[in-house]
């Protein structure tokens, strides 16, 4: 008896807080209470901007053009004016190495890849697909 | 040769192998110089044995292996292991390797009749890999099958009778005499040709079986005589050669025997990923006319590579033809706009840079008979190097052709490489006012794809390359830009652009007969040819090219012949 009792209480019984809510302010309640699931809506929410700006820092930040080759390009690091492309070493020298990361957001930030493109520029626009 | 590729003699005899030695000096010494060449065989850790498996890993296959009709590097390095001609390249790296040897026939004959004919014996006792024995009338069979198929066919145009040959059929009855009692062939032509040995020792004149059929076998190579047999070719997979049961050495010079026991040619993979396949072992060779991606390349500067890593100076040119047949590029100033804008360094550098690839605006490759330098594509005036675009002219040549805002669609293979330089072209398009935009496809069918005028309508731009069939001067100026190289509607028309200059053609023939006769003449009046078609645009000519070969640790006897680049059966397995 005692356990069908109990059964019918949780069956039955709404607690005040929630009671006649909306279940998707509820929802939202929670998601607010949560700090590594509202960390992660930022994040999100920043990369998702950051994207929707891409055209602003490739043409004002960076000013560099993610879709065309730049192969013989320069940028700046540490004051000097460096190459994109660096010749491989060795004995046979054999290749052409594209620029690392900078860290620097105006002068290829993420480095240049086998085309001499911005990686960074180009991450962002990708983001956009 | 087209690829890597992707191309490619008496009195006058005399002139072809002088010059040609001459040449393959230049280029052997013009590579050595860098001291990062090689030419010869590689310290080996084993002595030359027989067994195993080779395995080459290539992106993509070749197209059809019909012999009379492929035109490929890639299929050629195969097909001189298991088939032979009446005379040969000799089978050897370095300089050596571009002089001329009796094969199929035992000597090589002086000709008469003025120097039209020629009249081979014919070795005995050979059999191709079905066991038939080989005789002077397949050699008939042969050459029609140049005519029928077709093939590039103005290598043999010059024997009697094929100017009457069609795909229809051809006689060449009067033109290749075979007598199978006293085992000779004779070969009359129309006139005295200086090049005609080095275009017998072409894949084209194989010895086929006289009952081959007519017409393109397609996928099935035909029986030949060389130490390897074709077990089986599948373009979507890979090519099989096991030995040739019937095979017993004649020449060790023309025909030396192999050493691996079967050669595998797989395709489908990445270059990159082939790149890594031999790092591991996992295979023998990078096929050498896969470019290996820039992102691969300086790995291979390591010291733990050095013994696997070959690089060799070539006669070739990579170029973008420029479609002649329809806008924006049947206009003179379009096709010299985009000359004066493309940027040649970025070019190289997406081929690996200087030590790979050295810019060029004109046809015929350094070291080469007639090659004289000339950029007239180039800022700044000194116009026998190119040292940059000139953006402002190609911009001022677009608006006065009136094409600015065209379309342009920029055809290449999907291979890195290859998508690259298309996207580089693209981006130089795009720059002076057009409207570009890439068309790739798989390498195995983009070559077929742009010689074939049903495909014209399709691009404007088409990447390719070439490298030298044979040490000449016509070997890039007429068969590339010609006007008998124009085959419409075939996949056999080396003549991409479909460039034809009456007036330029009549240089051509009169340097061709000139050289029978006053070699140095002639190679004035070919370096002449060369500049004028240079002006006349047809390409966008980027760079000569370096070859790299990448082997495996246990790969040993590596050769590097100037004709067939790497000598795939002349290597052993540790």
């Amino acid at each position: 008896m005692a356990a069908i009792l109990e059964q019918a209480d949780v069956t039955t019984d709404l607690r005040p807080e929630i009671a006649g809510r909306n279940p998707w302010l509820l929802a939202g309640r929670r998601l607010w209470h949560n700090r590594i699931a509202m960390a992660s809506l930022v994040l999100f929410l920043l990369i998702v901007l950051l994207c929707l700006l891409a055209p602003l820092y490739a043409n004002h930040i960076a000013h560099t053009n993610p879709f065309v080759n730049n192969l013989n390009g320069t940028t700046i690091v540490d004051g000097k004016r460096v190459p994109l492309m660096e010749q491989g070493g060795g004995l046979l020298k054999l290749g052409e190495t594209p620029i690392g990361p900078t860290w620097d957001v105006h002068h290829y930030f993420l480095g240049a890849d086998q085309l001499g493109r911005d990686v960074m520029a180009r991450l962002l626009y990708g983001g956009r697909s | 040769m087209s690829r890597a590729v992707r191309s490619p003699v008496r009195g006058r005899k005399l002139y072809t192998w002088s010059t040609a030695i001459a040449v393959a000096a230049l280029v052997g010494a013009a590579g050595c110089g860098g001291s990062t060449s090689s030419s010869s065989s590689s310290s080996s850790a084993s002595a030359p044995h027989k067994g195993g498996t080779l395995t080459i890993l290539a992106s993509a296959a070749f197209g059809t292996a019909d012999p009379a009709q492929n035109y490929t590097l890639e299929e050629w390095q195969l097909l001189i292991d298991t088939h032979d001609g009446l005379v040969q390249f000799k089978r050897v790296g370095g300089t050596a390797g571009t002089k001329i040897v009796p094969d199929l026939a035992t000597s090589i004959p002086q000709p008469t009749n003025g120097g039209k004919t020629y009249t081979f014996q014919i070795r005995k006792g050979i059999k191709f890999s079905n066991g038939q024995v080989m005789k002077p009338s397949d050699f008939v069979t042969t050459f029609e099958r140049q005519f029928t198929v077709p093939g590039p066919t103005s290598f043999y145009s010059g024997i009697v009778g094929a100017d009457k040959c069609s795909t229809k059929g051809c006689d060449l009855s009067q033109g290749v005499v075979a007598n199978d009692s006293a085992y000779t062939l004779t070969i009359n032509l129309t006139a005295p040709d200086p090049e005609f040995l080095d275009k017998l020792a072409l894949p084209f004149a194989y010895v086929v079986p006289a009952s081959t059929s007519k017409k393109l076998t397609g996928n099935n190579v035909p029986p030949g005589t060389g130490p390897y047999m074709w077990q089986s070719y599948n373009p979507n997979s890979e090519a099989v050669l096991v030995r040739n049961p019937y095979f017993k050495q004649w020449s060790a010079a023309a025909q030396p025997n192999g050493y691996p026991d079967k050669i595998v040619e797989k395709y489908g993979q990445t270059i990159s990923d082939e790149v890594t396949a031999v790092e591991n072992g996992q295979a023998d060779e990078v096929w050498d006319g896969d470019v290996i991606p820039a992102d691969r390349l300086n790995e291979l500067n390591s010291p733990k590579y050095a013994k696997q890593v070959h690089v060799n100076p070539l006669t070739a040119d990579w170029y973008f033809a420029l479609n002649t047949r329809t806008p924006p590029f049947n206009n003179l100033k379009a096709r010299q706009a985009i000359n004066y804008a493309a940027d040649r360094s970025a070019y190289v550098k997406i081929a690996g840079g200087p030590s790979l690839a050295v810019p060029t605006c004109q046809i015929l490759p350094p070291n080469f008979p007639g090659y004289k330098p000339y950029c007239p594509y180039t800022a700044g005036s000194d116009t026998t190097k190119w040292t940059g675009p000139d953006l402002a002219k190609a911009k001022q040549l677009v608006q006065q052709s009136g094409t600015a805002g065209m379309k342009v669609v920029v055809n290449s293979a999907t291979d890195e490489t290859d998508k690259a330089l298309a996207q580089q072209m693209v981006s130089d398009l795009n720059k002076i006012g057009y409207k570009a935009s890439t068309q790739l496809l798989n390498a195995s069918i983009q070559y077929p794809f742009i010689q074939n005028s049903n495909n014209s309508s399709k691009w404007q731009v088409a990447w390719s390359a070439w490298y030298q069939d044979y040490p000449a001067p016509s070997d890039f100026l007429n068969v590339l830009l010609g006007c008998g190289n124009i085959h419409p509607h075939s996949d056999a028309s080396p003549n991409i652009a479909a460039f034809c200059d009456q007036s330029i053609q009549a240089q051509m023939t009169k340097a061709d007969n000139l050289g029978l006769t006053d070699p140095a003449t002639a190679n004035n009046l070919w370096a002449q040819v060369d500049h004028e078609v240079t002006d006349q645009a047809p390409w966008v000519d980027l760079f000569n090219p370096k070859q790299i070969d990448f082997l495996s640790a246990r790969v040993q006897g590596y050769q590097w012949n100037p004709q067939w680049y790497i000598l795939i059966d002349q290597m052993w397995l540790k």
